[in-house]
């Protein structure tokens, strides 16, 4: 079998409200402020009823009960609030099983959000100031397994796996020479359907190659899924089987230690916040693993 | 009647009887070790994160069982404390995968494995068997009756 040329169903996932893109815009913009975010907010009914939601939730810790979204937007942030957001539109897709990529319930999800919380710890560790928008992009790097997924039968699944055992290649070059694409090329044509911003889109689609265009947001994710990796989350039929970038972690300033104190802290966060997004035990039991 | 229990990472179980069996899955470059006492009936597996818990001591202090360090010296307690011996105890290592390439920078696996053969050598105890490295990820499995320990990855099964 030669490479395939699939079509790209870009727009049959569920759509990305234009309130949460509106949102990501202005996340990626430091020009941008708390008052801009609330009136995106208050044009979208469901967001703002979310949006008041978290801000009285266990999470937000807030003394008071917090009635009006310019309230929820000053205690919470736009980009801890974008972040709910896209968490929860992608939440529901990532839950559902993965079972081209060897993934059961939750687990994509489960990488995500450690992609995600990597993201959020990695910013204490290194000398380079981590961009916001790389917690969104670390949530939804693997959106293009979402799509794949469809394309990997039985056969193609079979495939993959023979390339990569006989030519010694990373999941990602195997899976490009069977397809003629790949989860990070088809996740970056999501991100640009959906019309988030550039280095969003960007880190989605070089997630895997983050020498060729190095940017922060980018390195970011890029550690953060190996970091995800690494404390056993999402392993799949990729397994271990991806590049690794050491110059990324030196762009960014992370040491070897700060790698191994990073992944003992999301291992632990990972728990807590399975919590909070409502996974259940069970689904943690069966999957969790290092 | 068989029980199944599954360990998590950063977790350990003890088990005493024929009919307990004692799984953990997706052992990427976390280790697993498997300990058995076929006299005693006793065995364990412990699946274990980190290397050394000075890159993390108040987790360490939280819960031990994250590092090989802190975590194997007490999972080998709680066999002996279920009856295990010593000199009966039969060791073997799975897990330990490499990310990537597998630079030194990212080879979290290679040295929990390191770190291990060290602690052990120290005490003078020997690996009986062991499936470690690679980029695969690998399920765990003790039939704490039996003593067979094996392992699964990618559709096949095999004995450790």
């Amino acid at each position: 079998m030669t490479a395939v040329t699939l079509p790209l169903e870009v727009d049959s996932l569920a759509p990305m409200p234009a309130s949460v893109v509106r949102l990501a815009a202005m996340v990626a913009d430091p020009q941008s402020g708390a008052q801009e975010a609330a009136q995106v907010i208050e044009l979208d009914q469901a967001l703002t009823a979310n949006v008041l939601r978290w801000a009285n939730s266990a999470w937000s810790a807030s003394q008071r009960v917090i009635e009006t979204v310019r309230e929820a937007v000053l205690r919470l942030g736009t980009a801890r609030i974008l972040e709910f957001a896209v968490g929860h539109v992608v939440g529901n897709l990532m839950r559902k099983p993965c079972e081209g990529y060897g993934l059961g319930e939750y687990e994509l999800w489960r990488h995500s959000v450690a992609s995600a919380l990597a993201v959020e710890r990695l910013s204490s560790l290194t000398t380079r100031m981590v961009p916001g928008t790389a917690f969104t992009a670390a949530l939804l790097h693997d959106i293009g397994k979402l799509l794949l997924n469809r394309y990997l039968g039985g056969d193609v699944v079979r495939l993959i796996a023979e390339r990569m055992e006989t030519k010694k290649i990373t999941y990602l070059e195997a899976e490009r020479e069977v397809l003629g694409t790949d989860h990070a090329a088809v996740g970056g044509a999501v991100a640009r359907h959906w019309r988030f911003p550039d280095p969003l889109v960007l880190a989605i689609e070089n997630h895997h190659t983050p020498d060729t265009s190095p940017d922060p947001v980018l390195d970011a994710v890029h550690l953060a899924n190996a970091v995800a990796k690494l404390v056993g989350v999402g392993l799949g039929r990729e397994a271990m089987n991806v590049h690794a970038s050491v110059e990324a972690a030196s762009r960014l300033g992370l040491t070897s230690a700060g790698l191994e104190t990073l992944c003992a802290a999301v291992q632990d966060d990972l728990a807590r916040t399975e919590e909070m997004w409502g996974i259940t035990a069970n689904g943690t039991q069966r999957t969790r693993g290092g | 009647m068989r029980v199944r229990h599954v360990v998590g990472v950063a977790d350990m179980k003890i088990a005493r009887g024929a009919g307990e069996v004692i799984v953990t899955h997706a052992l990427g470059s976390c280790l697993g070790i498997a300990i058995h006492d076929p006299v005693a009936l006793v065995g364990g597996i412990f699946h274990v994160m980190l290397p050394n818990a000075a890159v993390s001591p108040e987790k360490a202090q939280k819960n031990p069982f994250m590092f090989v360090d802190t975590g194997t010296p007490l999972f080998f307690k709680e066999a002996y404390a279920a009856g295990a011996a010593r000199e009966r105890l039969k060791v073997r290592v799975a897990g330990g995968a490499s990310l990537g390439s597998g630079e030194d920078f990212f080879a979290i696996g290679k040295r929990n494995y390191i770190a291990l053969r060290k602690l052990l050598w120290k005490n003078g105890i020997i690996i009986a068997g062991e499936d470690v490295g690679g980029h695969i990820s690998r399920t765990l499995h003790l039939d704490v009756g039996t003593g067979r320990t094996w392992l699964q990855s990618g559709g096949r099964e095999w004995d450790l």
